[in-house]
């Protein structure tokens, strides 16, 4: 299909503020996904390293030293990266966007999401699975196994942060396509689900607690909140629906602008 | 690739319209962000709902197997259906969430299951839904309706998991003489790779006690699972519905 | 660009994090079971590791033999035992069970056990992973969850040729089960992956989202046009065909498959001939002391004159000091320390003062059930031993409940 390439004959100039912003988004993008990536794969290789030396007591001292200290420095580390991050997506263009930057705009909304997803995939898909597989080799003894402080504590707040970041950029920079009328739904439920797969691990330790959690059992009423979170994940297809209308919508404005 | 006419048409109808759709860099992002978003919510669904029966080989039995995998499974390849057809008329949605779900499985199988904990990977290899996933589609494509893809599709899914899992666990139902009793390959390893907190006991599986007719004890299952996977095929339809299209331009109002 | 700079930085800092040495410290996990799940629940007595060694090479073999007795003190708030499964706790598959043997018998599954009865256990492990760790043997109680016996260091050191599990299948045929079959699963994993790849790779060549458009216009038809769907029925073809070669490759490959096999019984009781019953009179804790102290009346049925030796609890031997070896590890003081003649009831007094109480966190003060419970052993001089069960709830005087709170706190501050 040569259709793509067509197009970008067709633009017309005076494009070039739409290339910087699709630019800076396939950027945004790059480094967001590589750093997700490696952030995560550090994680992995910490847990390749010091989980069997030390990760397999509560009540030992190199427990506190290498995994209590690693929720710390996730914590920590997130905090930073919010406090680091947030200012700069809440900021507020300066003019009203045409509709070539505004098209730029939705690329860079879409660029967070996809970096969201990536932190969905270690947070529903890679790190939780392993779970099943390190409950295999100690009986459960901490809310805080080596997986547990990854999954939990790193991925789970990992996604929180990434959500509201792709949330404070549409407010600040497309709030009239998502905030026109009040609430979107689609970012509420987005929202939900974060914060409820977050507060599901409450319910999950609980669980596990009981009589009921003892033995390492996946399919098992304590964690289906977690499931029924993870459906309300289904509404990023409403944003990015939501933000595909609006690209039609610029395409047309765009239209009559070049007419005129 | 060659285009039809009328196709041509509209794409240069489309041209007009939104050049910006047609920049193919949006593409390359939504892909990228359904891929693992879907490897994300198809795994995680999965896992808790019917994962434990796809961890371990002597756990995939005949009874509980062929059941809860393909029913549990289905929820999100019938939810991602329907927002694939529905928004983009794109026939892929339940063959894209069972591919994700095997991409995600095997990364997992073989960077924690066997790369963390050691596991042999013959021991934790997940299962297949595939071939049904892309009848699925076909048939929906086909049709155009959710009632005929929820009659042939929803229920091929149930019907043919047993076969299309056939080849991969064929190799672990081999008998093996074992101290003094027949146990089946799959058995063995249970036995021998050791798990802390899964003890034999807590498996479910298929213990003597279910009477078939004729001993057709897949075909039970599968027809069971068959009749099953509608509502779990209708229970994804309603999160593909209510959690991802009808939100769409929808608001709470602000007091 | 100085925000993604910072960002990198932190990057570096997580990969170095991890690549810092692994601490000495090793450890295993049985501390974090609440007290009174290893107290009252099970006692493991007789166990023994053959060989009795610490250094060990991949694929060599240890046998764990013990008993282990179901108490009669089986704490209420844990689900009645009736289902369980003996098993070993190591690191996952660092080590496989070769064989597991229960009072006598071969036992492929789990067994089903009952309050107050006797197991006598052999389990056939062989060292599969490289690494220092421990091993235990260990019994899992339906709802109970595991519990742990007494653990075994051992050190494996990596052997030169590759590791190997060969097992006989009953087709005669000898295959490595680290590896079996995984050749067939991987190659139908991707032959249909391939065609499921295929078929989204159909779609997604073309413009994806435009289509969005044409859908808000109703023009369907040119979304999945004629070609496409001959492309299904293609597509669907080749899947059919896939979908019956699997099922003959399966059937001629592997024929006279059998589902899974369970193999569940209750293990013919051991012989036990008890000449000796006990009944608790008190029993005390003294947590800043660290010392338990029991109160036993002892009556002596048997014909020769009997002694105390040994009271087991969880995993912990406590011998009578005046019969331990200087390599004992845990002793308690048996007061009158004298025989116990045939028909003479005796009240003795048990003081087992040891650090492991609070170390093991096995009673901890502020917990809902602080009781002890145990296995109380008596020799006579003919080699005849007998056990029973003791148990009861310790008594603790408040002040130094007080005292020791105290301390915690201070130390949190």
């Amino acid at each position: 299909m040569s259709a793509p390439s067509q197009a970008t004959e067709a633009l017309p100039k005076g494009d070039a503020a739409r290339e910087r912003e699709m630019k800076s988004a396939m950027r945004l993008w790059a480094f967001g996904a590589v750093f997700v990536a490696i952030a995560f794969s550090a994680l992995r290789v910490y847990q390749q390293v010091f989980a069997f030396s030390a990760g397999m007591d509560s009540t030992d001292p190199a427990y506190k030293k290498y995994w209590t200290m690693l929720l710390f420095v996730e914590f920590i580390a997130l905090a930073i990266i919010a406090v680091l991050w947030y200012p700069r997506l809440m900021k507020k263009p300066k003019e009203a966007p045409t509709p070539q930057i505004e098209s730029g705009y939705i690329m860079k909304l879409w660029a967070l999401l996809a970096i969201f997803t990536l932190t969905v995939f270690f947070q529903a898909s890679f790190f939780a699975e392993q779970d099943a597989a390190w409950h295999q080799t100690v009986v459960r003894d901490t809310a805080f196994t080596p997986s547990h402080t990854v999954l939990f504590y790193g991925a789970f707040p990992a996604a929180i942060l990434t959500m509201l970041a792709t949330f404070l950029y549409a407010r600040s920079h497309l709030p009239h396509v998502f905030f026109s009328r009040g609430f979107p739904v689609a970012f509420a439920l987005m929202i939900a689900g974060v914060v409820a797969e977050m507060s599901w691990v409450a319910m999950n330790e609980w669980w596990h607690s009981g009589p009921y959690g003892t033995e390492e059992f996946f399919s098992t009423p304590g964690h289906w909140g977690f499931v029924t979170n993870a459906f309300l994940y289904a509404a990023i297809f409403s944003v990015w629906g939501m933000s595909a209308k609006r690209l039609i919508e610029l395409g047309r404005s765009d239209k009559e602008a070049d007419a005129a | 690739m060659g285009m039809p006419e009328q196709a041509q048409k509209s794409q240069q109808l489309v041209r007009q319209r939104s050049r910006f759709l047609l920049d193919r860099r949006y593409d390359a992002i939504f892909v990228f962000g359904v891929l693992f978003i879907v490897i994300g919510a198809a795994h995680v669904v999965f896992m808790l709902l019917a994962g434990d029966w796809d961890f371990w080989t002597d756990w995939k039995d005949r009874q509980w197997w062929p059941l809860m995998v393909p029913v549990m499974g289905l929820i999100v390849p019938s939810a991602l259906q329907y927002i694939a057809w529905t928004l983009l008329r794109l026939p892929i949605g339940a063959t894209l969430a069972a591919v994700c779900l095997v991409i995600g499985e095997w990364v997992n199988r073989f960077f924690n299951f066997h790369g963390w904990t050691d596991f042999p990977l013959n021991f934790v290899w997940p299962s297949t839904m595939v071939p049904t996933a892309i009848l699925l589609d076909v048939i929906l494509m086909w049709t155009n309706s959710w009632l005929l893809t929820t009659l042939f599709g929803a229920s091929l899914w149930g019907l043919l998991f047993g076969v299309e899992n056939m080849p991969l666990i064929a190799p672990f139902r081999i008998p093996v003489e074992y101290g003094g009793y027949v146990l089946s390959t799959a058995d063995v390893q249970g036995f021998q790779y050791l798990r802390t907190t899964t003890p034999e006991y807590i498996r479910i599986v298929e213990q003597g006690n279910f009477r078939a007719f004729l001993q057709q004890f897949s075909t039970v299952t599968a027809v069971a699972a068959a009749v099953i996977s509608f509502a779990s095929y209708w229970f994804g339809q309603l999160i593909g519905r209510v959690l991802a299209v009808l939100p769409i331009g929808k608001f709470m109002k602000q007091t | 660009m100085s925000i993604y700079k910072r960002f990198s930085l932190l990057g570096v800092l997580f990969i170095l994090m991890s690549v810092l040495t692994a601490p000495i410290a090793e450890a295993h996990g049985e501390n974090g079971l609440p007290g009174f799940l290893r107290l009252r629940t099970v006692t493991f007595f007789d166990v023994n590791f053959t060989p009795n060694q610490e250094q060990f090479k991949q694929g060599d073999e240890m046998t764990i033999t013990g008993k282990l007795k179901i108490l009669e003190s089986w704490p209420t708030n844990v689900a009645e035992p009736k289902v369980a499964y003996i098993s070993v706790d190591a690191p996952g598959p660092a080590v496989l069970v070769k064989e597991r043997w229960v009072n006598g018998e071969f036992t492929p599954g789990s067994i089903f056990v009952e309050k107050g009865k006797v197991y006598d256990f052999k389990v056939k492990v062989t060292f599969r992973k490289e690494g220092r760790y421990h091993v235990h043997p260990s019994l899992l109680v339906e709802h109970a969850g595991p519990l742990i016996g007494p653990g075994h260091w051992v050190d494996v050191k990596a052997s030169t040729t590759p590791f190997t599990n060969p097992i006989t299948l009953i087709n005669g045929k000898t295959v490595d089960l680290e590896k079996y079959g995984l050749g067939t699963v991987v190659g139908w994993h991707l032959i249909f992956f391939a065609i499921g790849a295929i078929w989204l790779v159909y779609w997604l060549v073309r413009p994806v989202l435009a289509r969005m458009l044409l859908v808000e216009q109703g023009k369907f038809s040119e979304l999945v046009s004629k070609r496409d769907k001959i492309a299904g029925a293609v597509i669907a073809v080749v899947v059919a065909m896939t979908l019956f070669g699997g099922y003959t490759y399966a059937k001629t490959a592997f024929p006279g498959g059998i589902p899974q096999q369970v193999y569940r019984f209750a293990p013919e009781d051991l012989k036990l001939n008890h000449f000796v019953t006990y009944k608790v009179e008190s029993a005390t804790y003294g947590p800043t002391t660290q010392t338990v102290v029991m109160k036993v009346l002892i009556t002596n049925h048997g014909s020769d004159p009997v002694r105390v030796t040994q009271f087991s609890t969880a995993y912990i031997d406590f011998v009578n000091k005046a019969l331990a070896k200087p390599d004992t590890e845990h002793v308690m003081t048996v007061s009158p320390d004298a025989r116990i003649t045939p028909g003479e009831t005796k009240s003795v007094e048990l003081t087992l003062q040891d650090e492991i109480w609070q170390k093991a966190n096995l009673l901890p003060i502020e917990e809902a059930q602080i009781s002890m419970a145990g296995l109380l052993f008596v020799q006579d001089d003919k080699g005849n031993r007998d056990f029973g069960t003791i148990a009861a709830p310790l008594k603790t005087d408040y002040q130094t409940i007080l005292e020791v709170l105290k301390k915690k706190e201070e130390f949190i501050r």
